[in-house]
């Protein structure tokens, strides 16, 4: 399948919010630059991006197939579920037409197995939750 | 009031590297991991003339502990595909368990028998996906439309196909004797007989491996034979002698019985739990 990329110790980007790339104290805490700049474990990035590459090496492999039209309406199609059919991020959801169109409805896979929702043990507040989905700055 | 730990997107699953640096921290000021049970095993595969014979030991080790005396080292994958599994108990068990139930939907997508091959492609790229972290050796064999087959898969993902194969940590003592035994189209007894040798050879000469030999059989058309224990090649120690005395070897020389005069201070009645 897929070549994890090889593990190297880098700056990314990081998840904090405000115009001036400032963690928000009030939310998150004092700042602390440490924790951003060590990755805790050599899997930690490759996980991560991890669907998003598998999902770009298959519609590639699709395109050289079939032709670009293949990749571009499975995208279409992606892209009316997400906006019609997913529930907001904070509700429960089974994913099901997602599922379906990724093909994965008939896979068992590690995310699944390990770390599901029901087992989580961080909350999502709902408010946080949509004004990051929105892109707005908060406090 | 909502946990302390909150999160700004929906967890996507799979594991989880959250207190990867907090334990990092920890070890750094002189915290020692916990051992975890691994199968420090012999496990092997034969391919005879109808089909294939799995050998395992049947010892889980903790570090330098027996953690368990008799497990379980061949795994169910399908009705004709048995694989047996070394390294960290917990991981050969998970990945099995997990390819175990997507092969069958797999059957129920193709309304086929699976094939060895896509038990081997499926375990392969899981394990090279997370590069050798899952700790799983593993020999998978099974038959199929297309014959016998038996491959052997390492905990970074690399499979080989071959007609007898070891692994664990016994695999250079049960190797040598698969080496000097083995022939091509053995008969079924005389497979059976090199592979509980070879599992011996494993048991007796490697500290990881030992206890009983168990094997498992898929011969022609599918049909398995699950032998546990096939030879209990160390037997537990009976005790010699007994040392508890007969009932009546004191004599009773007085007897006098008291009564112990006691009041009632208050009386409760209880409900029955409520289960709601």
């Amino acid at each position: 399948m897929l070549r994890p990329e090889r593990y190297q110790s880098k700056t990314f980007p990081s998840e904090k919010s405000g115009n001036y790339g400032v963690q928000s104290s009030l939310r998150m805490g004092l700042k602390q630059n440490q924790s951003d700049l060590n990755t805790a474990h050599p899997l930690e990035d490759s996980e991560k991006s991890y669907d998003v590459r598998t999902k770009q090496s298959n519609l590639t492999t699709l395109r050289n197939i079939q032709g670009v039209h293949a990749p571009l309406k499975i995208q279409m199609e992606l892209n009316a579920v997400n906006k019609a059919v997913t529930r907001l991020p904070s509700l429960p959801s089974s994913n099901f037409a997602k599922d379906i169109l990724n093909g994965t409805d008939d896979l068992i896979l590690p995310s699944d197995v390990f770390g599901s929702r029901l087992d989580s043990e961080v909350i999502g507040d709902p408010h946080l939750m949509m004004e990051h989905k929105l892109g707005l700055k908060p406090l | 009031m909502a946990t302390t730990v909150s999160c700004l997107e929906v967890p996507k699953g799979g594991f989880s590297f959250d207190n990867c640096a907090r334990n990092a921290r920890l070890e750094e000021r002189g915290l020692t991991r916990p051992k975890f049970r691994k199968t420090g095993t012999t496990i092997v595969g034969l391919v005879f003339e109808d089909g294939v014979i799995l050998g395992a030991d049947t010892r889980a080790t903790e570090d330098t502990i027996v953690a368990d005396k008799n497990c379980s080292k061949i795994h169910y994958i399908a009705p004709n595909i048995y694989c047996c599994g070394a390294g960290t108990a917990a991981d050969t068990e998970k990945t099995t368990e997990m390819i175990s139930s997507n092969l069958q939907l797999h059957r129920y997508r193709t309304g086929r028998p699976n094939r060895v091959a896509t038990a081997n492609r499926m375990l392969k790229q899981y394990l090279y996906r997370y590069q050798g972290y899952v700790s799983a050796a593993l020999v998978l064999g099974g038959v199929d439309c297309n014959g016998p087959h038996l491959y052997s898969i390492h905990p970074h993902g690399s499979t080989d196909k071959l007609p007898y194969v070891t692994m664990g940590s016994g695999s250079l003592a049960a190797m040598a004797t698969f080496e000097a035994g083995y022939k091509a189209n053995m008969k079924k007894a005389d497979a059976m007989q090199l592979v509980r040798d070879a599992v011996a050879a494993g048991i007796f000469n490697d500290l990881g491996s030992g206890s009983n030999v168990d094997l498992c059989i898929i011969g022609k058309d599918m049909k398995v034979e699950y032998l546990r224990p096939f030879d209990v090649a160390n037997k537990k120690g009976v005790r010699q002698g007994n040392y508890s005395y007969k009932p009546g070897t004191t004599a009773v020389l007085s007897k006098s019985i008291k009564q112990i005069k006691y009041d009632i201070v208050s009386e409760s009645v209880q409900e029955d739990m409520d289960t709601s």
